[in-house]
């Protein structure tokens, strides 16, 4: 059990052809039994942090705190932290068995214990009928369970899993989502896990750290990072279809503010405190991000309205995509798939004002 | 044009191997070949190999040279390839320290073994000089590496010389291809040094270790060239290995079917032993999933 804190910690690996700074200043505090994602597109800095975290990487600046205590200078054992790899990195000459007890083995617990321990992990990742095994009979899926396994048979302050559900596929990734959410909440352990894939880690985390070119973009949990996201990249990032981005021009009359898109027709209406701090910073034009999910053709009381030409309508079982133009810009909406408009049609769709999220034309970041 | 290489071959190898099983059922020697003129004798000349002391004598030879030259070889050889990938860890140090212990497997074997005879003297090699000089010898006291007791020891010594370096190779290079993940994950879960040399390092080397050794054994089995220009097999034949009595026998002493006597034996010995490693690196490959 840990209370995990970042401060200010930088990652510089050097190289002939100039030092990379892969992990830049990031401040982090992780709460005590709190589940935490780091996520990001790869090379963003995200496997530096977490190595930095286990121990595994020199920390170039900054301190690495757990429960307060620095632990810079410590190694992964006497940090106590558990490790699950995305390469498994399970020991080839051992069975299954035999790499679950190691972690209990060199820590001298006796044989009986071992035996029951490994018996009640493998329970539960239900890995029982492949204890005999050797990692070289085993798939990808059952590798990356046995990996976990072997870090969930510790009892230590800090679980740190590496991107653990990237071999598995879709649908034991779904079941092992659940196992995971299941662990933590009888654990109740901090864990940290780190993954490029968003719907992970939305699904997984109390709190998301998403990550971009080697530094912190936001912290936050789902709502947050969804509703309110810092800068145009957590907005893009998170959501999938990735939100639009359309550049508006402002168009103020003191009481309504429209933000005309550039090139086309139609317009945007936020909504009263978003005028009002575009008004404040005295912004001529913004980046408007509308996500697809939130352009409906259902029409509610108070929702506003744009037309934009259907270019694709691409179907996709559960919803349909729609490719819309609306003179030189280009955004999409997700509609039912009952949504028969094809192209070349018009359109007409709603959105609610507070939907409309907007970002500053220079510095990207978000306007509230 | 494949006619070629296969006339070279029935000339070097097929014709040579079927005259060698024919002479090795007839009394042939220098004179009866010079007359064109041998006896079938039957089984007498491998009767003469297997009753021989001389031959027998030569086994415990190669029993020892085995043990003490190829396996202490591949110990050491595997020691010193796990302190260099433990202990050095800059790029270029490494490859200077290797080339540098790999000079010695440079130099041809019989250049070698003179050498170490040179080295190895009683009365004024630097092996013993440098024995005084550090005290372990006194005054006019030598070791004479050249005696019954010692000759087969000194020819260990020179051959561990130049031969360590083999196993030492492989061993570091397969080392260096064990996944880096593993060895992070054992110190993560917080495996001490000894620990993960004993549980984790060696056992996965095991067959590059074994495959090290296959490839020693088969260079030892057919050593020769030291014991030529060395100890021409004495003291009182106290240094011999078979394959040289087998030289000696036909090529110096001309005793033909005797000789190939010598020879079959020699290669009835190889085949069962290669027959036994090729089980061996068939179950290291299955293992492996290299093979089915």
């Amino acid at each position: 059990m840990a209370r995990v804190t970042l401060d200010k910690v930088n990652k510089i690996y050097p190289s002939r052809h100039g030092d990379v700074h892969a992990v830049q200043d990031l401040d982090l505090a992780i709460e005590d039994g709190e589940f935490v994602a780091l996520l990001g597109p790869s090379g963003c800095g995200k496997t530096s942090t977490l190595r930095m975290i286990v121990g595994l990487e020199a920390i170039s600046g900054g301190v690495i705190a757990f429960d307060g205590q620095p632990v810079n200078d410590q190694t992964p054992e006497q940090r106590n932290v558990a490790m699950a790899f995305e390469t498994y990195a399970l020991y080839p000459t051992f069975t299954v068995a035999q790499n679950l007890a190691f972690p209990l083995e060199v820590k001298g617990v006796d044989k009986a214990t071992r035996d029951e321990k490994v018996a009640e992990v493998a329970r539960l990742l239900r890995i029982e009928p492949i204890l005999d095994s050797f990692p070289r009979q085993l798939s990808g899926g059952q590798q990356q369970r046995v990996s976990l396994g072997r870090a969930l048979i510790r009892d230590p302050a800090v679980f740190i899993l590496d991107e653990v559900m990237s071999h598995l596929d879709a649908h034991l990734k779904f079941q092992m989502l659940f196992e995971l959410k299941r662990i933590h909440q009888t654990l109740e352990r901090t864990i940290v896990y780190v993954t490029h894939d968003q719907m992970e880690a939305l699904a997984l985390a109390d709190r998301v750290a998403v990550m971009s070119d080697a530094k912190l973009q936001q912290f936050g949990d789902r709502d947050t990072l969804y509703d309110r996201p810092a800068n145009t990249f957590v907005a893009g990032f998170i959501g999938e279809p990735p939100t639009n981005f359309l550049e508006a021009e402002v168009r103020d009359d003191g009481t309504t503010m429209r933000l005309t898109i550039r090139d086309a027709s139609a317009a945007f209406v936020p909504d009263g405190p978003r005028a009002a701090a575009i008004r404040d910073q005295g912004l001529r034009t913004v980046i408007v991000g509308i996500r697809p999910q939130n352009l409906h053709v259902r029409h509610d009381e108070g929702d506003e309205q744009i037309t934009a030409t259907v270019e694709i309508n691409e179907y996709q079982g559960e919803h349909s995509i729609l490719s819309l133009r609306d003179g030189a810009a280009e955004f999409r909406a997700m509609v039912p798939p009952s949504v028969k408009t094809g192209e070349g049609e018009t359109i007409d769709l709603s959105y609610r004002s507070r939907d409309v999220m907007v970002f500053h034309p220079e510095t990207e970041v978000f306007i509230s | 044009m494949v006619g070629i290489p296969i006339l070279v071959i029935v000339l070097i190898v097929i014709y040579p191997t079927i005259w060698m099983f024919y002479h090795a059922f007839h009394d042939t020697n220098m004179m009866s070949l010079f007359r064109q003129d041998w006896q079938p004798v039957g089984f007498q000349n491998f009767e003469a190999v297997l009753t021989s002391e001389r031959f027998r004598n030569s086994l415990w030879h190669l029993a020892i040279y085995l043990t003490f030259g190829a396996c202490l070889q591949v110990v050491l050889g595997t020691i010193l390839a796990l302190i260099l990938y433990e202990s050095v860890k800059t790029g270029w140090m490494r490859v200077v320290l290797l080339i540098i212990m790999v000079l010695p497997m440079m130099l041809p074997p019989s250049i070698t073994g003179i050498l170490w005879r040179f080295l190895l003297q009683a009365s004024n090699g630097a092996v013993n000089h440098i024995l005084l000089n550090v005290g372990i010898l006194e005054g006019t006291e030598r070791i004479d590496w050249f005696s019954v007791d010692l000759s087969l020891w000194s020819l260990v010594i020179a051959d561990t010389w130049q031969w360590t370096a083999l196993p030492l190779l492989i061993v570091f290079s397969g080392r260096v291809s064990l996944p880096p993940a593993v060895y992070e994950a054992a110190k993560v879960d917080g495996a001490s040094g000894y620990q993960v040399m004993r549980r984790l390092t060696l056992p996965m080397l095991r067959e590059i270790i074994a495959i090290a050794f296959i490839l020693r054994f088969m260079d030892a089995y057919k050593f020769v060239d030291k014991v030529y220009v060395m100890t021409s097999g004495g003291p009182a034949q106290s240094s011999e290995l078979p394959v040289y009595i087998a030289f000696q026998t036909g090529i110096r002493e001309f005793q033909v079917g005797l000789a190939a006597g010598y020879a079959i034996i020699i290669f009835v010995g190889a085949a069962l032993i290669i027959t036994l490693f090729l089980q061996y690196l068939k179950r290291v490959m299955r293992n492996a999933g290299v093979v089915d």
